[in-house]
């Protein structure tokens, strides 16, 4: 049936016989791909947000000093910790530490649940003020950029605890990390978004 | 890719430690600019210093500066594109003279203006469709 004989039934791409460098960067690539097409679609919710503060400076004014900087600045300090103890983890895997790996992963994983309780507080204390998405034009653009944010959040935690729940049966090693550095760009981008997003929704002061 | 066939590079964990700092000093000075009242700068500036951060994150965080030309084409093409769209809106608001208030006001007087212009019309038809009626009644 096939002239390529290595083939075996039941299987259609042999990726196994893949060299195991180009499988690792081309995995990575593909992560980078999908990553650009995140910058897009925030993108353009930026492009949104641009539009309308210049429209309505002073919706946009009040709104960001309805928020509370002091939270938005601690979830901030919060992520880069976080994206720190990713990176730290993608490191534990290159050395073979798999002890660093798992301590990282499980930190990476707390600071991110600390990030969920800031925005649980600051969501209920907005919406026990009254303030929710189509209140004005400033809280709607703000609950859809923090909340697809915050859906990142949920998911970069999913791939985070699939990480850990395999770097528990020790399948990340010095010559196998791809999955743990991919999972570690996904993370990262949920640090670039909030980098970005941060100064804009809760710095407009004037 | 391929020229080396190692798998990825290692790099002191000081490094990540420093990055972490310097991201810690430039939210600071994010959170420092947003007090100064500089216009339309402060935009520029909070981008500016947001790039800075996401320079860091990119190169040192998520390994860029090991990265090949292929990866780099697939990082600068969501920035360009990006940029382009928001230096439009910026380019777009620098250069308005007028409010959206303002431009609202003849696009209202344009809509009073073509709604005179219907009833003209309408009375038109209603002219025409009273001739119909007589030529109707003629006949029989």
């Amino acid at each position: 049936m096939s002239a390529n004989p290595n083939w075996e039934p039941g299987t259609f791409f042999h990726l196994h016989e893949e060299d195991p460098v180009e499988e690792y960067e081309n995995f990575k690539l593909g992560m980078w791909i999908f990553l650009a097409t995140e910058v897009l679609l925030f993108g353009g919710i930026f492009a949104g947000l641009f539009i309308f503060k210049y429209n309505w400076p002073e919706v946009f004014r009040l709104g960001s000093q309805a928020l509370d900087w002091k939270l938005g600045s601690v979830n901030t300090v919060i992520l880069l910790c976080s994206s720190y103890t990713m990176a730290m983890a993608v490191d534990g895997a290159q050395r073979g530490k798999n002890k660093q790996l798992k301590l990282n992963l499980l930190l990476t994983l707390l600071f991110a649940f600390g990030f969920l309780v800031v925005k649980y507080f600051e969501w209920s204390s907005k919406f026990s003020y009254g303030y929710f998405p189509g209140s004005d034009l400033f809280f709607s653009v703000y609950f859809m950029s923090t909340g697809l944010h915050l859906l990142h959040v949920l998911i970069g935690m999913s791939f985070i605890g699939l990480v850990y729940f395999r770097a528990r049966q020790e399948r990340y090693h010095e010559e196998n990390f791809g999955g743990v550095e991919v999972c570690g760009l996904y993370w990262h981008l949920v640090d670039l978004i909030w980098i970005f997003l941060f100064p804009l929704l809760y710095l407009l002061r004037h | 890719m391929g020229h080396d066939r190692k798998m990825g590079h290692v790099q002191s964990p000081k490094v990540y430690l420093g990055v972490l700092l310097g991201l810690f000093v430039l939210t600071v000075a994010t959170v420092a600019v947003s007090y100064l009242d500089l216009g339309v700068l402060n935009d520029v500036v909070a981008i500016a210093v947001a790039s800075c951060k996401a320079t860091l994150v990119i190169l040192f965080f998520m390994h860029g500066r090991f990265e090949d030309r292929i990866t780099w084409a697939f990082i600068w093409y969501p920035l360009v594109l990006v940029g382009l769209l928001l230096g439009g809106v910026f380019l777009d608001y620098a250069n308005r003279v007028t409010s959206m208030q303002d431009v609202m006001t003849p696009i209202s007087a344009v809509e009073t203006a073509g709604e005179a212009g219907d009833h003209k019309e309408e009375k038109a038809d209603d002219g025409e469709e009273q001739k119909d009626e007589s030529q109707d009644e003629s006949n029989y």
